[in-house]
């Protein structure tokens, strides 16, 4: 009985749970953190909720992840508005995590050069790096397995610890997904697609414990009573945010802050 | 009917032999890295491939141990999905197998990668639903490249390996 106790805490902190708020989404506070409970194996890379660590924070970041991040820059929602630099992705605006992220060019926007991630990092130093994958490409990483996910993810992470060894490398979960996103290009339901996603965020979970990096666990901040992206967070294509969800996902992060 | 009998063994007879001296015979010393690259340049912009590494075959062809020898070719640029793989089984026996695996490959691709493709740059998306394989001898190659591109590079690889 112990055991499946166990085993079910472990499932259940490693997928996001879910996180109540009672306030207006624009100064809603959050519970307790669910998934950090004792019996989760990987608690101790959760970043537990601290005070609020303020703007001044979230300007020390360089963020990088999928369409669902390159968006922050398009939403205007952290420093320097839509020309904020600290946004970083190739011209298409997204990236697929897979093995070809080594070699993968961003747009560095402090010069506007094509260049790696590691070469951009070993450029910029920045004090933190927040990453964000798992919706692109869900279904075959899920089916290539957990040693797979972790060995391309870790690959990137190597590649900017190499870069730049003081900068602290935050691993976020990826976000939900909404009912309504579009399926005809899969083979799932939607459903299963964001039940995906919370298995892909698992994996980064006990990546980052490995790795001894630090995980901001946001999936819960931004679901709604079915676990799923809330409605009124995505722009009708049920996956990309608007800029209220961001904020969401900025408080978060100002809340749960690194060194807390 | 003896007349149409002796008409139909001349034209099997004819046929056979024609089809013999159509029978192509390829190399088998060159690297597939050197294809893979030479293709590229046909091809496409020359210098903006990378190659994928031992874990690449690992993860997305079963692990297979039958290339004697690969390279598996991409494109750096992010909106272009062009790929060029180049296999080389150790004898004429492994082919078909080794060419089974590649359309397999070409196929998990199509099923998990189409949507991610769509979502960025549906222009490539026609890339990987026409993405071709030929054998050449024991060589087995894949392009996803479009069709001008494709025919560019097929041609240099045969170019490459046929006596």
């Amino acid at each position: 009985m112990l055991a499946f106790i166990c085993a079910a805490s472990v499932f259940y902190s490693c997928t996001g749970g879910k996180i109540t708020d009672t306030a207006s989404t624009a100064s809603r506070t959050f519970e307790k953190d669910t998934t950090r409970t004792e019996e989760n194996p990987f608690a101790a890379a959760i970043l537990g909720e601290t005070r609020d660590y303020g703007n001044e924070y979230i300007d020390g970041f360089i963020f990088i992840g999928e369409s669902t991040t390159y968006h922050l820059k398009n939403r205007g929602v952290l420093a320097g508005g839509k020309d904020t630099k600290q946004v970083w992705g190739p011209e298409g605006g997204t990236i697929l995590l897979d093995a070809s992220i080594k070699t993968l060019e961003i747009v560095y926007p402090d010069t506007g050069e094509k260049m790696t991630i590691a070469k951009a990092t070993a450029s910029k130093k920045p004090e933190y790096i927040l990453l964000t994958f798992g919706l692109n490409g869900a279904v075959g990483n899920v089916k290539k397995g957990k040693e797979y996910y972790i060995s391309v993810y870790s690959s990137l992470v190597e590649e900017i610890k190499n870069a730049s060894p003081g900068t602290k490398i935050i691993i976020q979960s990826c976000f939900p997904i909404a009912e309504n996103m579009d399926m005809s290009n899969y083979s799932i339901t939607a459903a299963e697609l964001n039940e995906h996603i919370r298995t892909l965020n698992g994996w980064a979970l006990e990546m980052a414990y490995s790795l001894s990096l630090k995980y901001l666990d946001s999936f819960g901040a931004l679901t709604g009573g079915d676990g799923m992206l809330r409605q009124e967070y995505q722009t009708g294509d049920g996956h990309h945010l608007t800029a209220e969800a961001y904020q969401v996902m900025l408080r978060y992060m100002k809340t749960h802050g690194y060194g807390g | 009917m003896s007349r149409k009998v002796d008409f139909a063994a001349l034209a099997l007879i004819f046929v056979l032999i024609f089809s013999s001296c159509a029978q192509k015979s390829y190399r088998e010393d060159i690297s597939c890295a050197d294809l893979a690259d030479k293709a590229a340049e046909a091809a496409a912009e020359a210098g903006k491939y990378a190659k994928y590494d031992a874990d690449f075959l690992k993860y997305n062809f079963a692990d297979t141990d039958i290339p004697a020898d690969y390279a598996i070719a991409y494109t750096v640029e992010t909106n272009n999905i062009n790929e060029i793989g180049v296999f080389r089984a150790p004898d004429k026996n492994s082919v078909t197998q080794l060419k089974t695996l590649v359309v397999s490959y070409l196929d998990t691709l199509r099923s998990e990668k189409t949507a991610f493709i769509a979502s960025y740059a549906p222009e490539e998306v026609p890339k990987l639903a026409d993405a071709q394989v030929q054998t050449y001898g024991n060589y087995v190659v894949y392009l996803i490249l479009d069709k001008e591109d494709r025919d560019k590079a097929f041609a240099k690889i045969v170019e490459m390996l046929e006596k």
